[in-house]
This record gives structure tokens, sequence and C-alpha cells, in this order.
């Protein structure tokens, strides 16, 4: 008989002992990571063949960045998604404030309800009626029309953080900022909006990346001259994957971690106790 | 012009939460005067409108009706920030963000004050509540004494004519609560600053207060210094929730005499409440209660439970009546009770500890 005192002392109910959890998470971490790991390999590889392994070259990187389309496609990219994320997060911070206010006006359970669902339509969705809506207005569709669909969509996820971090909020802190003779606009830039600022910078980089990664919503509402780096993508792998591919997705990718350690870093909790004295 | 005596006077003061059948009326024409330089106490139960109080005088509530009046200047058209008083918040309400010397400064730079200055008196408060160590520290860096202490500081440092304190304490292990009923009291002195302080606790209440207003169901039961409140309380309500105290029922025989059905007559020293052959109550402390051998002069009871506390013993006496009264003695001697379970006893009051209380239920 094997003692094992952590066995012996577990209840059945506990997934810590469940037979082939090891096994089981091994396979989810290799199934999600595995295919990316690899990607960023042969990003480095040598040979045009995706396939075949020859040895360690940074070419595929410097034809990436010397592609006139390429580069401009990233430009485009960072463009939508800075505009569009600066945007969707001014209106989600000022909706969020306004929701977060404890007064109760018509139709403000509804409006919170409704504030979620964009993540849960099927993009497609939004997107096609987008496009119906804009050509029937006659508008031209370009960077413009795309910067605004992404505002739309980039709301919520924006929102979400923001309102998480009001409600996390003692809301005794207002008061106290009144009873020190701050007027509302005072309290507000000196009491509200500091202590918001990780709640919009999670908010921001969050919609950021939604934007950068999006593929439906461009691509329904572009036109000539807002190919971003998704559709560039797409349209490279339907003529065959190269490592000029490989190359883009690991930077894109690259971009996204820093962005989103970045926000990690700047989010970090700030009132997290580090011991007395 | 005459300096007005009171800081704050609270006239004819209501509110109403809700509206319909959901309407709560937190406080019921509620009229108080606060002196200059008091430490005034309101105490009560949770619900019973205390807070509500405090929170009008701040301008965070507007009042169904009433007014607030600061040196005779009525302050309902003002809101908060322009209110010449200041709040120490029940979690304190500190600034997260901002680090200690910061918070206390707030509110002098919210007033504008020059910048020498706002250094000068932060410095002082910051001495004032022994924190100079800790000037630079972030809020969340510090412990939850010293926390209480900053959010003293950061309301005093605007020098408010009033302070309002809202169970600054109630967040404290017990020792720290010792202290700094204690330093609050010193503070106080110090500052020569109005406090209006809302606790529960009836031994904070009664420890640091020049006077205590006793609150239940929105409105103010007694007025008085803790003296008053608890060796003459004059509602059932404030006896029964200062301290411990024995209730009997009476039937008035003489302006000073009272009879407990079947036991004997007790005399007090108050002129009676009600009419001769009305019932009224008397409320009696534990410690008040005189144990002897039966005797004359002393009326008639048995020891039914003998409980010994260390610095005291309680002794549960039963009357003829089948009333239980406490009695409550001292442990001064080291010397073995004389009396044990199942003795009859006799008990007596000496006339000026026994109050009269009209017999309205509570």
């Amino acid at each position: 008989m094997r003692l094992n005192p952590f066995r012996s002392r577990a209840f059945p109910g506990d997934a810590r002992h469940w037979p082939g959890l090891f096994t089981a998470t091994a396979a989810f971490f290799a199934y999600v990571y595995l295919p990316i790991l690899i990607l960023i390999a042969l990003s480095f590889n040598e040979n045009r063949t995706v396939t075949i392994w020859t040895g360690f070259s940074l070419d595929w990187y410097r034809m990436a960045f010397s592609n006139r389309d390429i580069v401009s496609a990233t430009t485009n990219s960072l463009i939508i998604a800075s505009v569009a994320s600066v945007s969707a997060t001014t209106l989600a911070t000022l909706a969020a404030l306004r929701m977060a206010s404890n007064d109760r006006f018509l139709g403000k359970t509804g409006i919170n309800a409704v504030f979620a669902l964009p993540i849960t339509v099927p993009e497609i969705v939004p997107a096609v009626a987008t496009l119906m809506f804009f050509a029937s207005l006659g508008f031209t569709f370009g960077l413009g029309t795309v910067i605004i669909g992404h505002i739309v969509f980039c709301i919520p996820f924006a929102y979400l953080p923001i309102r998480a971090r009001l409600e996390g909020m003692d809301p005794k802190i207002g008061e106290a900022a009144a009873d020190l003779y701050a007027n509302p606009v005072q309290a507000f830039w000196r009491v509200t909006l500091p202590q918001l600022v990780p709640g919009i910078l999670s908010g921001l980089v969050l919609a950021f990346i939604i934007s950068l990664d999006d593929f439906v919503t461009t691509f329904f509402l572009g036109g000539a001259g807002s190919t971003t780096l998704p559709i560039y993508i797409f349209g490279l792998v339907r003529t065959g994957v190269t490592p000029e591919v490989n190359a883009i997705s690991s930077l894109m990718l690259l971009l996204s971690l820093s962005l989103v350690s970045l926000s990690l870093f700047l989010g970090r909790d700030q009132n997290r106790k580090t011991g007395p004295d | 012009m005459p300096a007005h005596p009171c800081a704050v006077s609270v006239q004819s003061l209501s509110k109403v939460f809700g509206t319909g059948d959901h309407a709560f009326k937190a406080l019921d024409d509620v009229s108080v005067e606060i002196r200059k330089n008091e430490f005034f106490t309101l105490l009560g139960p949770s619900g019973c409108g205390k807070t509500t109080l405090l929170r009008l005088i701040a301008g965070f509530e507007q009042p169904t009706s009433g007014a607030v009046l600061l040196d005779g200047e009525d302050l309902s058209s003002k809101p908060p920030y322009q209110r010449p008083v200041n709040t120490v918040f029940q979690n304190y309400a500190l600034f997260p963000h901002m680090t200690v010397a910061e918070n206390i400064s707030f509110g002098l730079e919210m007033l504008g004050r020059p910048k020498d200055q706002i250094k000068s008196v932060t410095a002082d408060m910051l001495r004032l509540v022994k924190l100079e160590a800790m000037a630079d520290r972030r809020i969340t860096q510090i412990s939850g004494g010293q926390q209480q202490r900053v959010a003293l500081a950061r309301a005093l440092a605007p020098k408010p004519k009033v302070l309002l304190l809202d169970e600054p304490l109630s967040a404290l292990d017990l020792q720290l609560r010792k202290e700094m009923q204690l330093e609050l009291k010193r503070l106080q002195t110090d500052t020569g600053i109005t406090f209006v302080f809302v606790t529960h606790d009836q031994d904070e209440a009664l420890t640091m207060s020049d006077r205590i207003a006793v609150m239940n169901g929105g409105e103010i039961l007694q007025i008085g210094t803790p003296r008053e409140i608890y060796d003459k309380p004059q509602h059932r309500f404030v006896a029964g929730f200062i301290g411990e105290i024995n209730l009997v029922p009476v039937e008035a025989e003489g302006e000073h005499d009272y009879a407990i059905a079947g036991v004997g007559t007790l005399r007090s020293d108050e002129a009676s409440v009600v009419a001769r052959g009305a019932h009224a109550v008397l409320a009696i402390r534990p410690e008040r209660i005189a144990l002897s051998v039966p005797s004359e002069g002393t009326l008639p009871g048995v020891v039914t439970n003998v409980v010994y506390h260390g610095t005291d013993t309680i002794f549960h006496v039963k009357l003829a009546n089948g009333l239980e009264l406490r009695a409550r003695s001292q442990n001064n001697t080291a010397r073995i009770q004389a009396f044990a379970k199942g003795d009859p006893i006799g008990w007596s009051v000496d006339a000026a500890s026994v109050s009269v209380l009209a017999d309205d239920p509570l």
C-alpha cells in the first residue's frame, strides 16, 4: 500500500486529486501553445519550405520589414487600433461613470444589460448590418468606416474593466473629497480619475488588441487602402503559407504580449499591502 | 452681534428615505443644540438615525424638513464642499492613491491655502497624531490604527468648526480602541473643536462625552451628561440601553414612595412622574442594590444564583412576586461571599439611586 499524506487527506470532490488531471492539463496547454511555439520557431527558419528546418535566419523578418504592402498594412492596423481604442475608451469611461453613480433613472437596468451585449452577438451580424447601413448612407468604404466599426465593438471591451474598477472603489471616497472642500470637478480630477487609471488602461489595451486582431468587421467595412495586417495575412495564406507570414504573426504576438504586460504592470494593485513599517 | 452659544443647532429635522410603501422615516422631528467646544455623542443602536443625523449635518443628505444651523447660519443650501465641517468616516475613506501627507493636506489645498501654510499645518497635524515618520507612506502601507489617525488628521487639518466622527473606532481592536478613546478626548481638548461623535458603544459614549444624546427609532430620547444618562435615565429604552439595569414595576403610593406588589415599599428622591395609584417603573442599577441578612428596613428576597466575575459578583435575587433582580457586589475583599444559592436575604436601595420612569412601552 502506498502512503500518500496528501491523497489520504483529500475528499472525493477535490478536483486536485481526480485521476488523469495532469495528463489532461498537459494536453490542454500543448494544444493551445504548441502551434504558436512552432510558428515562432519556423519564423526563424532559413528554408523557404515551411515544414523543413535547415537553419537559423532573420531573413523573413528582414523581408517583412522591406515589404511595402506589409508596412502599409501594419500602419493601417496601428492607426485603426489607436484611434478606435482611444475613442472607445473615452466613451466607455464616460458611460461607466454615469452607470456607476448610485442614482436611478429610467431604463438604467436595461442599458446596463445591453452594454455587454455586443460581446455575445456574432460579429458577422453587426458587420453586415453596418455594411448595409453605411452603403445606404452612401459612405465611401475605407479607413474611416473601419474605424467607426471598430469603435463600436471596442466599447464593451473597454467598458467592462473600467466598470469593474469603479465598482471596486469605496463610494465614501467621493463623499470624503466633497467633505474636504473639493467641488465635483476637483473631486473627479483629483480623486476619482487617478483611482480609475488602472481600469482605463486595461480597457484601452484590451480594446487596442481586440481592434488589432479584428478580421470580420474590417473585411466588411474596409475599402481601398484600408487593408490591415489580419486582412493582408489572410490574403497571403490563400496563396500559400510563407515563412514571412510566420514572421509577421510572431511580431503581432510580441506586440500583444508587450501591451498586455504593460497594462498588467501599470494596473498592478498599488493598494496591495507591502507590509507595515 | 452676540456669539452663538451653540455650534450646531438642529431644528425639527426629519428625513424620510424612499416613498410610498417603502418610505422609511430615519429621523423624526429631531431638535438638538450642540454647544461650542463640546464633545457631543449621538448614541443608539444601528438604524436609530444617528448616522443619518450626522450625514445631514455634513450635507451628504438633504433633510425632508427642518434645518441645520452652524454658528447661527442656515446650511440648508450649501453642498458638503462649502460647509466648514469635516468628517472622520467609519472606514476612513482615505485616498488610496495618495501618501499620508497628501491625504492630510488635501482639504487645505482645496481651500486654496498658500503652499507654505499647507506645509506647516500638515507637519503640525502629522505631529499631533504622531505620524511624522509615516508622512511619505502610502495609505496601504500603514496599519489600521495609523489609518485611523490619518483620517483624524485629514479631517482636523482644515480646522473645521465642527468635526463629525462616524463610529471611527469600530474597526479597531479593543486594545487600540481604548487608546484611541483617550487620544480623541485629548485631541478635542487640545484643538478646542466641537466634536459630534456617533457610536453604538455605550462605554465609548460614557468615557469620552461631555454630553450624550440617546437615540432610538429616529428620535432623541434623552440628552444629558454621561452621569445624568447613566444615573437618571428618563426613558425605559435609555435605562436598558446603557449598562445593566433592573426595571421594577411598581404602583405610586405617595410622592416618593412606590409599592412593589407583594414585596414592600421603595423610596425614591425623584418626584413621581405619575399620579398616586398609577403604575410606574423603577430603574435600579445592579451595583446600587445593597444585600444584607434579612432585617428591619430591608426588603425580602431569595438568592437564586451567584455568578462570580472576578472584580465583582452578581447575585440573582428572586422576590415574592416572582420578579428577579440582579445585584452587583464588588469583590473588595478576598473573603468568601456571605450569601449562597437558596439563602433568604434582605436588600435595600438608597433613595437617590432609584429612578422613576413612566410605565410606557419601550
